[in-house]
């Protein structure tokens, strides 16, 4: 480690504490005390990759500099990342650069997207990614530090600076980190990687452009119709940008949530189908103030019925409803997740690329 | 030397220098403008506005119109060679 030679500037400081006081006066961080990235720790961080310090990741909008494995890591141990937590930070940013993403949107736009970032597979397992309790709070590394490294990078390698380029309106906490994996002995279902087509204990990441989790409470219904009445009904909003533009809305349903339907029979599809034929907006109500005329007419449903009997549907598809199931096994609170799914942005999953020897189930 | 060094997080190579600017025309009477209309509401209002003023005060011989659909999307690379086939210079505006 001692003879990394690295590629970028070296700069000085009088020792770590000024070098993180530095690092704010550049402008480095995301508003919380940074780790400097000394060579040692970039080092170990590239080595625990598996790749070539100058290999490129990815380049990252809105600036598309090149993001290489070394400027990868450097912000990996900006945001306190250990080693072993840097193939999923890679896969992370590939993934956002997958223009299907459309990170340059996300980037720039007003909307309140942050990026949610789900690790599947094995390498959640083995890094202690938090599924249960308290998922998408504080309080566990590689959740905090995973989410953190790849806003760093967006923000100093992609360019996305708030008020400059990054213009959203109010942001969101998850813009901070905002990281967490699938309670899988909980759920009654194949997790989403395992939708998507990979294997049970592949490793993988997916990033979906998202809003805050809007909290879903219920403490009494035990049937499926009942806790989708109460779930379509919290979701389907006249500020809801899925109404207006489309896109995926993640679900996140607690354990308590998920043994509803698992006690019922009902499938992942199930749960969908049942879903996109119940969270509908009366069509008087979108009109009322004119909020049809929010978005360009093209943008709506061929065929959409505006009169007073019509209703809008809050999913484009029953696809769009991607479902997961996360936190702990107290308390009946899931929460929907809307993406910043404007038009045909999708999220992505990504496999995870790391050593075989470190893949272990 | 200072005891501590660290490694900087920003790209090395400026990536402005892999992007050249476009030419800008010194001056706009008998040109071809095009006017870029990216759907956001009423941009269309306000972009026939520019054309007419560009006529009227500039003397810009002829305004086309060109038009993405989707806002939050980069526009097509079709669009952006059709735009550099047909016009001289091209008004495009970004509005919340």
């Amino acid at each position: 480690m001692s003879d990394y030679r690295p590629a970028a500037r070296v700069h000085e400081a009088r020792d770590a504490l000024a070098a993180i006081e530095r690092c704010y006066a550049e402008g480095w961080t995301d508003g919380l005390p940074v780790v400097p990235p000394t060579s040692q720790l970039v080092a170990a961080a590239v080595a625990a990759s598996g790749r070539a310090p100058d290999e490129v990741v990815a380049r990252i909008a809105p600036r598309e500099a090149e993001a290489t494995v070394e400027k990868v890591a450097i912000n990996a141990v900006m945001a306190g990342c250990l080693p072993e937590y840097l193939p999923v930070v890679i896969a992370a940013v590939e993934a956002v650069a997958d223009p299907v993403f459309n990170l340059n949107g996300v980037q720039a736009c007003t909307d309140v997207a942050g990026i949610l970032l789900v690790v599947h597979g094995s390498i959640a397992k083995q890094l202690g990614v938090n599924a249960a309790g308290n998922v998408l709070g504080q309080g566990f590394r590689a959740n905090a530090t995973i989410g953190r490294a790849l806003r760093l990078v967006l923000m100093n390698l992609g360019g996305g600076i708030p008020q400059q380029t990054d213009m959203s309106t109010l942001g969101q906490p998850g813009k901070l980190s905002y990281c967490m994996a699938e309670n899988e002995p909980e759920s009654p279902w194949e997790p989403l990687h395992v939708e998507r087509g990979f294997a049970a204990s592949e490793s993988a990441v997916t990033v979906f452009a998202a809003e805050a989790p809007h909290a879903i409470g219920d403490f009494v219904s035990s049937t499926p119709e009942g806790l989708l009445d109460t779930i379509a009904d919290s979701l389907t909003t006249l500020g809801s940008m899925t109404l207006y533009f489309g896109g995926e809305l993640f679900l996140v349903l607690c354990p308590q949530h998920a043994a509803v339907f698992a006690e019922a029979g009902w499938s992942k599809a199930d749960v969908r189908r049942h879903f996109f034929e119940i969270a509908r907006k009366p069509a008087t109500e979108i009109t009322r103030f004119g909020l049809d005329r929010q978005v360009p007419a093209h943008y709506w449903p061929v065929g959409t019925d505006w009169s007073s009997n019509g209703s809008v549907a809050l999913l484009r598809r029953p696809e769009d409803l991607v479902i997961l199931v996360a936190g702990g096994r107290a308390g009946r609170f899931s929460a929907g997740i809307p993406g910043w799914g404007y038009r045909d942005a999708r999220s992505v999953t990504r496999r995870v690329s790391s050593r075989p020897e470190d893949n272990r189930a | 030397m200072n005891g501590f060094t660290f490694l900087d997080p920003t790209p090395e190579v400026k990536a402005e220098a892999s992007q050249a600017v476009g030419r800008r025309l010194s001056e706009l009477a008998g040109r071809r403008i095009g006017l870029f209309d990216n759907s956001k509401n009423q941009g269309d209002v306000i972009l026939e506005r520019v054309g007419e003023l560009l006529r009227e005060r500039y003397g810009v011989a002829t305004v086309v119109p060109f038009r993405k659909p989707n806002y939050s999307d980069p526009a097509a690379d079709e669009l952006l060679d059709q735009i550099a086939a047909e016009v001289e210079g091209v008004v495009f505006a970004i509005a919340a």
